[in-house]
């Protein structure tokens, strides 16, 4: 069974092929996952209530073809609940090690640079170019306008390019949420 | 490498081969046998799932409805007239967590508002809001037949109303919508407490690259779980409360290792808000390694009686061989004479309350703030 024959059968009820296709999704979710929170511990909570409330509610999901844009979406909230509920305790260690120091892209390979841009730009270039959704789709799995999202590609790219040509400063960010 | 390289390399780059960690694995593995659990016939051995903060969540349903909305403060006789019921005061004031709002809220910087929308029955109610350039916050009300005593029933289980928002954003009018610096991220909520059940209190620290007008509208939208629904709540703000003191201090301290330098202080009665510099003597650029050094040590605020104030937010920026923070603080009440700030070692967060042997002692500093004016009296 394909991937749309199993979202098909898992709409009807049968929690095995729900299985099957979220397996086929594991790795992908798991990175999203990782590359918002960081600690393994909090990305297995997330994952785990994304399955759950992905199961509960996959009889409402109209499109088949549209049930990995929809886990993404769930992923995406649950994260953003969790961290919510985390409130102002964002450790510095969960801080993504965005952009450093000349000498550190050196060694690094285009993965870990992209690990290291601040999180809103790294969520669209790991939806649109990992994931291969379609910008109308990273849109909806983020809650913008397809026009906000060509905007962070393009700034995710500018600063992909700037780092690995003549990188000057980094940042960091940690907020309540 | 050029834009084309990068475009063609990042198209080939996939998440597939990202593996799954031991720890995450167990907990999918246990996660799918509940789910096999769940169904009608159920596996022949079974298995605990460690649930650490799994909540219920029914199927989205779709729902018909009409939404209704107004709009704006109230005037200034009923917003009068409402604070002159002695038993309502400020919601603000009943916040336990953050001592800057609630003494907003007692006193008086909070303005009033009618702003609610209402859909299928469930009413979202701005009360209050506070603004005072630094961060911005709300009060919000919620009816609903299926929230009771702060408890919402989701169709499928009762959960804590602040567990039933799925979602909250807070855009800036005015901007265009698809302007990134309208839609600004960190809108943190709660529960406004045991005598406000069904009330949340929402927060926004607003990023000091933006500059706000006095009075500014933002639009926050909220989901529901339970309900295919999003609530879009207009919520006005107006600047109550300026900022008491700003001083340039350029305050520096080192020691053997670390110079630490407080730039800016400014201090409203809401929020505390504190520009630091904490430097690696003698590195050049830092590396991996002394970035997570710098990165690690955070600066805990006291005012004069030696209340510490809670830490809110904070953003930084590496320059060279130092890390440039702006801290946002959770202002204690009353008219400090100075402040002292203590930097320590972070052991869990930036926010956690510092136990005595992470303090770093040689680089406390403790920095005069000038008296009050008249006009600062209030």
């Amino acid at each position: 069974m394909n991937s749309r024959q199993l979202a098909t059968q898992a709409i009807k009820g049968d929690s095995a092929a729900f299985i099957q296709l979220v397996k086929e999704h594991e790795s992908s979710l798991y990175y999203m996952a990782r590359s918002i929170l960081r600690q393994d511990a909090d990305v297995a909570d997330v994952l785990q209530e994304t399955i759950l409330k992905a199961f509960k509610s996959i009889s409402a999901l109209r499109e088949p073809k549209h049930f990995k844009t929809w886990i993404f979406r769930i992923l995406i909230n649950e994260c953003n609940s969790f961290l919510a509920g985390r409130s102002r305790s964002v450790s510095y260690a969960d801080v993504p090690n965005v952009a450093s120091t000349p000498g550190d892209y050196d060694h690094i390979d285009l993965r870990e640079a992209v690990d290291r841009l601040e999180e809103p730009q790294r969520m669209v270039i790991i939806l649109f170019y990992f994931e291969d959704l379609p910008l109308r789709q990273v849109a909806e799995v983020l809650g913008l306008s397809e026009s906000a999202v060509k905007m962070r590609l393009s700034r995710a790219r500018e600063t992909l390019l700037r780092n690995f040509t003549i990188p000057t400063k980094g940042e960091i960010s940690y907020e309540s949420i | 490498m050029n834009p084309f390289n990068l475009d063609r390399e990042l198209k080939h780059m996939k998440n597939t081969d990202t593996s799954v960690p031991p720890l995450v694995r167990t907990r999918l593995d246990d996660t799918y046998a509940a789910i096999l659990e769940q169904t009608p016939a159920p596996p022949a051995t079974q298995q605990r799932l460690r649930l650490r903060r799994y909540l219920a969540v029914p199927a989205a349903c779709a729902v018909l409805g009409i939404a209704l909305f107004t709009s704006g403060f109230v005037s200034p006789i009923m917003a009068s007239s409402i604070k002159g019921v002695p038993l309502i005061g400020s919601l603000f004031s009943a916040i336990e967590s953050d001592i800057g709002l609630r003494h907003a809220g007692d006193a008086g910087l909070a303005s009033q508002v009618s702003s609610q929308i209402s859909y299928n029955d469930v009413t979202f109610k701005v009360q209050e809001s506070v603004f005072d350039g630094s961060r911005a916050a709300f009060v919000v009300q919620v009816t609903a037949p299926s929230l009771q005593q702060g408890l919402y029933d989701n169709g499928n289980d009762n959960v804590k109303l602040s567990n039933a928002i799925d979602n909250a954003w807070f855009h800036l009018k005015g901007h265009p919508q698809d302007d990134d610096s309208s839609q600004l991220d960190g809108l943190f909520y709660g529960g406004a407490g045991e005598d406000y059940p069904n009330t949340l209190v929402f927060e926004q620290v607003l990023p000091s690259s933006i500059t706000l007008p006095d009075e500014f509208e933002a639009e926050v939208t909220l989901t529901l779980q339970g309900m295919d629904h999003e609530f879009k709540l207009d919520v006005p703000f107006k600047r109550t409360a300026n900022p008491l003191i700003e001083v340039s201090s350029a305050a520096k301290v080192s020691n053997d290792e670390l110079t630490t330098t407080i730039d800016n202080i400014r201090l409203t009665p809401v929020t505390a808000t504190l520009d630091t510099s904490v430097l690696l003597n003698g590195a050049g650029n830092l590396t991996e390694r002394e970035e997570s050094r710098l990165r690690h040590i955070g600066f805990a605020l006291f005012d004069d009686q030696g209340r510490r104030m809670p830490v809110l937010h904070g953003e930084g920026v590496y320059e060279g061989n130092r890390l440039d923070r702006e801290y946002r603080y959770a202002a204690t009440t009353g008219r400090s004479a100075y402040v002292v700030v203590k930097p320590f070692m972070i052991k869990d967060d930036f926010a956690e309350e510092p136990k005595e042997e992470q303090y770093i002692k040689e680089l406390e500093m403790k920095i005069d703030l000038p008296q009050p004016t008249d006009r600062d009296k209030k």
